[in-house]
């Protein structure tokens, strides 16, 4: 009776003998015979469990240096919207202006520009710009990016501004529309060139233009500039598209299509009066 | 029934060396010590030492440590654990410290004991590793107090269930 109780209570001991001839017989062939059996059942598990592991030390490295992705992605967003400006330069052919600030200078130089950033990208198409009335902006200035319409200031803070851009439900402006081919840079009378006046409307996901001469030869393509008394001047908002051919109706509709994506823009300027 | 069981158990043994691996690599967290400390005395004998020596060869092939060395790791702890209760009964306030005792060696004798065996060296421990095995030893002992928790709330409502039966 006495032995089963000291078996259970002393059981590890047992144990240890049985580690020992493991041990050794790991020096033996026998540790090939284990090692191939348990790798062949195994193996797949373990390379899978290390890959996935090895996933989440990368996201956990990528997560613990995020703020440097977000700084680098910034710049590339920077870098973004520098290249399609210069890519609506070649638009509008603005050869001699690679920087922001010398088109600033470019566009009517009696007016000032004031640098601004985005600091928020609403999906009803506002932004927030991080200048207010301590800089002088007002409600009604126009925005721009180059000679790229961005949107009207709405509201002013002390520091900051609410903009509108074209693709909200509150902005609607009168607009031109001129032949892809035409040269903004040259100095013509651009009444000439207007193949149909129109009005555009915002509908948070795109942008309507309406009102449309139904004789005009639009085509898709066609510059769509804005030429409303509420901007003072000129500005290109985009290219015409999917214009409607409805014989019955009065006049044509289409959509434009923005040169910026505006959920990516950094830096927009203020006209200030 | 038997069937299911058995499959089930085969299944928990690919589940559990895939976590072991995982936290492994990821923390260099050892699963399979702190199931040893939670299993023992709390199933038969003859299955303890069944899973410390099948999960013990395992680690050690997969590992590519010296053949025998977890079990002889955990053989040895176990005996350090039987007299620490000596000193710090399993009843008392303070038996996680045991706990932590035993996970804490696990790692520094792991290293010893693979590195004796396999290039017949000490190595070299250094602070930094030993800071990481006191962090890992108190995550470790944090887990094994859930897990008691889990298991004695688990006891409790099932023998409230009695009570309210009569």
């Amino acid at each position: 009776m006495r032995l089963p109780n000291v078996k259970g209570k002393y059981s590890y001991l047992f144990f240890i003998p049985v580690c020992v001839v493991v041990i050794l017989l790991g020096y033996t062939s026998f540790a090939n015979v284990l090692n191939k059996g348990f790798s062949y059942i195994f193996s797949p598990i373990y390379r899978i469990a290390l890959e996935s592991g090895e996933r989440v030390l990368d996201w956990g490295e990528a997560l613990a240096g995020v703020s440097s992705y977000i700084e680098e992605y910034k710049s590339m967003q920077e870098e973004i919207a520098r290249l399609k400006i210069e890519n609506s330069e070649k638009i509008i052919d603005y050869e001699e202006y690679e920087a922001l600030k010398e088109q600033e200078q470019f566009l009517v130089k009696d007016s000032e520009y004031l640098e601004a950033k985005v600091l928020q990208f609403n999906s009803q198409g506002d932004i927030i710009i991080n200048v207010g009335r301590k800089s002088y902006v007002e409600e009604g200035d126009v925005v721009i990016l180059g000679k790229a319409f961005i949107g009207r200031v709405f509201d002013v803070g002390e520091d900051s501004s609410l903009v509108k851009l074209p693709l909200s439900k509150a902005s609607n402006f009168e607009v031109i529309i001129l032949d892809s081919e035409v040269d903004l840079n040259e100095k013509n009378k651009l009444d000439s060139l207007v193949k149909s006046k129109g009005v555009v409307s915002g509908t948070v996901d795109s942008i309507v233009i309406e009102n449309l001469s139904i004789n005009a030869e639009l085509e898709e393509g066609d510059l769509v500039l804005i030429r409303d008394v509420r901007v003072k001047d000129i500005f290109l908002l985009g290219t015409l598209v999917n214009i409607s051919k409805n014989p019955a109706s009065t006049y044509r509709e289409g959509v434009v299509l923005p040169i910026f994506e505006y959920s990516n823009l950094l830096t927009v300027f203020v006209k200030v009066e | 029934m038997n069937i299911l069981k058995t499959l089930l158990y085969i299944i928990s043994i690919f589940i559990f060396f895939f976590l072991e691996s995982f936290f492994m690599k990821v923390f260099g967290f050892s699963l399979f010590v702190i199931l040893t400390i939670n299993m023992w005395q709390r199933v038969k004998d003859i299955w303890f030492f069944t899973y410390i020596s099948f999960f013990g060869i395992l680690l050690d092939v997969m590992l590519h440590t010296a053949v025998g060395m977890h079990m002889s790791v955990i053989a040895i702890l176990i005996l350090l654990l039987q007299l620490l209760y000596l000193f710090i009964p399993k009843e008392s306030n303070y038996k996680y410290i045991n706990v932590f005792i035993f996970i804490f060696l696990y790692y520094i004798l792991s290293l010893t004991m693979n590195s004796l065996l396999k290039e017949s060296v000490f190595p070299s421990i250094e602070s930094k590793y030993l800071l990481h095995t006191v962090l890992k030893g108190i995550l470790s002992m944090g887990i094994c107090i859930l897990v008691d928790k889990i298991l004695l709330s688990m006891r409790n409502s099932k023998g409230g269930g009695g009570i309210r039966l009569k």
